[in-house]
């Protein structure tokens, strides 16, 4: 049987060798699987029969795999009296899945900081709280009141509605309609607005890390700062208390509860003995490692309560306190496209957007989510919330036309240029005709390209044409153009394309014409310039994505960015955090990254000019400049129109550093293309949507790289 | 005189600064990854070498090593012996259909990867690759880039030479041996780094393509080390990050010389 978790081997194998012990001639095979990837693996797997037999899923995946019945039931008994979060493993009164692990949020603070500003006991409630941040927050030393979360996706909305279920509010009423826009969520998000004052805005881990420097008063995280906080600062002086409520005879603590569960799937061969390794597993003296490895989660199992290492363990008590009240986010099949509405919604109105309006559109998303078919026909007062302003109409039409133009450029290529594509030969004479060489040298490309490369491009190409749901394969239904109808509609796309034409539109000129430079430079050195080239194609050697988690550091509060721009008397920026300063952040570390490469690429060019003409040049009397302008330059022009090409086609697909850096974030500013097809195809699971975009990128640059190519070499023949 | 001011400029200032600027982030990253914690910071400086014992003791790291090497190694021959006799083949011969089966080079070189990851991974169950070494090095042994790249430079070659050849009576396979291969090896140095660097950090075709450590490739063995979904150990990381370039990084440095000749040593003329 095959186990997928994402822990380290060694915390597991024990548990899984004593399993194995019992049970003679059974055989567990443990992979381990990376966290950030692990949905996307089970969702390919399970699309190709691939499943394991037992598989780690996170709580809040729950609800789209048990209402997709792909997992194995493990019986019907009650198991809310013995076990956290049991209502994430119940469908219909089934259970799917055994809770493993879990984990809460609870309120740290500093009690020096306190102290210093004269309060002695930790806030117990939102005024509290609020005066708390206030007296504490002096940015001009550094220091700030409240860690406010953003930048991060998954993150925002287990911070934001701890105060939203403690004010009595809910996001679903018992009858799973969208309940979110409530007067108790409207007291939340201005009172979460009124605390911004005082807050210091970041990503999570970056709060973890501020408060640890002493430097943040009140932060809500979690208990895998006890494995850092006193090895990394014993002298940090911090308690923890229960999340505040509204006020003294209102509310309750809530706070957030999510974590891991174990389940088997349907097609294991051995599901018996499956459920009967998820029971082991469960067990505390099996989950105890993990929890305490790193103190990221706790045993699910409630017998923790009574266990002497919590108890008496005063910050671990506070966490078992909170974990009674703490609320388990709904269990539904449409969670991840809710959670998406919800993070949408607490972060635009954190970024400045009106906290009513912003309500009545998420419940309109949702409603439509919710009840596909009671969705009511937008009225004209929702008509303006999706298009607000008139310059986001002229941006639409700017679009749509450009979509078009690139339809009709491409149809032309095909038509009449081919060669500028590469299609086709210039010369026409020489005509070479050999039928047995050609299928010989062409066979490992018939072979290979049209198995591994061909068939997935038509296969998609197709599917762009289908609703295809990877939890749903038998809802597979035809729908024509209505994938690539709805993409002139998507809000998200539009602002995708938008982000990606404005990276592109920053990022290619200006690598190409750096490049150029450097390249120039280059050529001029005469002594230590292999040592050069060396240093200058050096990032592009690196994966992108370690050079995405450097920046990522670079960028950070305390990083080494702010500390530069410090010399210059620049004031420390969140540079992957604020609205816009995020997608230029990032274009600045593409352009970084690829300079080196594309001067190198200009350098070969340069040496194959041949060296008559500059000596002619020189003899009419020509200067440096000149012999740049009307020799070197239409003399690399193919290489130029190439690495713009390359470029285009690179700058046009990015993906691993919004992936690794925002994740598209804040506000959908440097979401682009092909990360929205990522988010839409592997976090909602609309593969035919994914795919119509897919090919909308492929046909726009397809139009690109002729633009380029037809632009530049008009040009070199008026030279 | 004021010229030679210039370049003496050029090097002594501008060039340093710009090495520096290229360097830092990697000098950085050198350093964090001998930090335990982050309260050393680099001013007060106390290396260790625990991250990088944590990575490298960590569970099979010479078995992925390895892995990932065989792949590399049959990867980068296959492309260079393939890609020449096909982009050769576009360039030169004229067969039917031609310009359509060269739009689909082109279309595999503009599509995004991620629609095409779930039909990859259907074709690799079917064919009985899949969770082998097989599954990373088939897909990949030919490349639309690198055809692309190679038709368009031997289109740009002058076919006087071919043509004396086939004159002088050698066969088709002998002038690609003895006169298509040399000429494009300026090329091909530019194919062959390309190919090395986009295998050597491939990550997610490896992870959906295998599924037990019997085939796993370091950069995925490595991204269980940035799994900190809560909190990143910065130090690890940048240990992780370094030891999956390293390799890369040695290779450029002892072969540069022969990479950026081999790029600037022929030319890419029309």
């Amino acid at each position: 049987m095959v186990f997928w978790n994402y822990w380290d081997p060694k915390l597991i194998l024990p548990a899984i060798e004593r399993f194995e012990a019992e049970h003679p001639g059974v055989k567990i095979k443990n992979e381990q699987v990376s966290w950030g990837s692990a949905l996307d693996k089970i969702l390919v797997s399970m699309a190709n029969g691939k499943e394991p037999d037992i598989c780690e899923m996170g709580s809040t995946w729950m609800g789209k795999f048990m209402n997709a019945g792909v997992l194995y039931p493990l019986g019907s008994a009650d198991i809310s009296d013995k076990y956290f979060m049991s209502e994430a493993v119940t469908w219909d009164d089934t259970l799917y899945g055994m809770p493993w692990l879990v984990s809460t949020r609870v309120l740290f603070y500093n009690k020096d900081l306190l102290e210093k500003a004269g309060i002695y006991s930790p806030p117990e409630t939102w005024q509290e709280l609020l005066y708390a941040a206030q007296k504490t927050n002096e940015p001009r030393k550094g220091i700030f009141g409240f860690g406010m979360n953003a930048g991060e996706p998954h993150v925002l909305y287990k911070k934001f509605m701890p105060f939203v279920w403690g004010n009595g509010g809910e996001i679903l009423d018992e009858e799973n309609s969208f309940v979110f826009n409530s007067k108790e969520t409207a007291e939340a998000l201005d009172f979460y607005k009124e605390l911004q004052k005082y807050s210091y805005s970041e990503k999570q881990d970056f709060l973890d890390e501020l408060f640890k420097r002493g430097k943040l008063a009140l932060n809500i995280s979690g208990s895998w700062n006890f494995s850092r906080y006193p090895k990394e600062a014993p002298n940090l002086n911090y308690d923890v208390a229960l999340i505040p409520k509204p006020s003294h005879d209102k509310g309750y603590n809530a706070s957030f509860l999510g974590g891991e569960v174990l389940t088997v799937f349907k097609t294991s061969k051995h599901p018996e003995l499956a459920v009967e390794f998820v029971h082991h597993m469960t067990q505390i003296a099996n989950s105890m490692p993990i929890t305490e490895e790193a103190w990221l989660n706790f045993p699910a199992d409630k017998a923790i309560l009574n266990m002497p290492v919590f108890r008496e363990e005063p910050k671990l008590n506070v966490f078992l306190k909170q974990m009674e009240t703490a609320v388990h986010p709904p269990i539904v099949s449409e969670w991840v496209e809710l959670e998406r509405i919800l993070n949408k919604t607490v972060e635009r109105v954190m970024y400045g957007e009106e906290l009513h309006q912003e309500l009545f559109a998420a419940e309109h998303a949702a409603g439509a989510l919710l009840n596909p078919s009671k969705a009511q026909p937008l009225s004209i007062g929702d008509k303006e919330t999706a298009l607000r302003t008139s310059s986001e109409v002229a941006l639409l039409s700017i679009i749509v036309i450009f979509l078009i133009i690139n339809a009709l450029l491409l149809y032309f290529i095909i038509k009449n240029r081919p060669h500028y594509l590469g299609i086709g030969k210039l010369q026409k004479k020489n005509r070479i005709l050999y039928p047995l060489h050609t299928m010989i040298f062409l066979s490992p490309w018939l072979i290979i390209f049209a198995v591994f490369w061909f068939y997935p491009a038509v296969f998609s190409f197709l599917m762009s044409f289908y609703k295809y749901d990877i939890f749903m394969p038998d809802l597979l239904s035809f729908t024509g153009f209505s994938n690539y109808f709805s993409l002139l509609k998507d809000r998200e796309f539009l602002q995708a394309l938008f982000n990606t034409v404005v990276f592109v539109g920053g990022t290619v000129p200006a690598t190409t014409l750096l490049a150029l430079v450097l390249a120039f430079m280059l050529s001029r050195l005469k002594s230590a310039a292999s040592f050069f080239k060396s240093v200058f194609f050096f990032p592009s050697v690196i994966s992108i994505v370690v050079v995405a988690t450097i920046f990522k550091a670079f960028y950070s509060p305390f990083g080494l960015f702010n500390a530069l721009l410090s010399i210059f008397g620049i004031e420390a920026r969140a540079w992957l955090v604020e609205a816009k300063l995020a997608l230029p952040a990032i274009m600045l570390m593409n352009i970084w990254t690829y300079t080196g490469y594309y001067s190198i690429l200009f350098l070969a060019a340069f040496t194959s000019v041949p060296q008559e003409l500059y000596e002619s040049a020189e003899l009419d009397g020509a200067g440096e400049w000149q012999k740049l302008r009307w020799i070197t330059l239409p003399s690399i022009m193919p290489m130029t129109v190439l690495i713009l090409i390359m470029n285009s086609i690179r700058s046009w697909q990015v993906f691993s550093e919004i992936f690794t850096l925002t994740g598209g974030g804040p506000l959908g500013n440097t979401n682009t293309i092909v990360h929205y097809l990522y988010q839409v195809g592997f976090r909602y699971h609309n593969m035919g949507y994914a795919s119509a975009i897919g090919y909308v990128v492929a046909v726009t640059l397809m139009a690109l790289a002729y633009l380029q190519s037809r632009l530049l070499r008009k040009k070199e023949a008026l030279l | 005189m004021k010229k030679h001011f210039r370049s003496k400029s050029l090097y002594f200032i501008l060039m340093p600064i710009l090495a520096f600027l290229y360097l830092s982030p990697f000098l950085y990253m050198l350093l964090r990854s001998f930090l335990r914690f982050d309260q050393a910071s680099l001013f007060n400086y106390s290396p260790t070498l625990f991250n990088y014992e944590t990575v490298l003791t960590g569970a099979k790291f010479g078995h992925y090593f390895l892995n990932s090497l065989i792949v590399l190694v049959a990867v980068l021959f296959a492309n260079i012996f393939f890609s020449v006799p096909v982009a050769y083949a576009f360039s030169r011969y004229e067969f039917p259909f031609k310009k359509l089966l060269y739009a689909t080079v082109l279309l595999s070189l503009v599509l995004p990867y991620h629609i095409m990851l779930f039909p990859i991974l259907n074709i690799a169950v079917k064919t009985n690759i899949y969770d082998t070494l097989f599954a990373l090095i088939i897909p990949f042994a030919l490349n639309g880039f690198n055809v692309f790249f190679l038709k368009r430079y031997i289109d740009a070659l002058p076919e006087d030479l071919e043509h004396t050849a086939r004159v002088d009576g050698a066969g088709e396979f002998a002038i690609l041996r003895h006169v298509v291969f040399p000429l494009t090896r300026p090329a091909l140095a530019i194919v062959a780094i390309n190919t090395v660097i986009t295998t050597w950090n491939s990550f997610i075709f490896p992870l959906i393509l295998t599924e037990t450590s019997k085939a796993r490739t370091l950069p995925v063995a490595l991204s269980y080390f940035s799994q900190g979904a809560y909190a990143t150990d910065w130090g690890i990381l940048m240990a992780a990050s370094g030891v999956s370039s390293l390799p890369l990084v040695l290779i450029f440095w002892f072969f540069q010389k022969q990479i950026i000749n081999g790029m600037t040593a022929g030319s890419l003329k029309e």
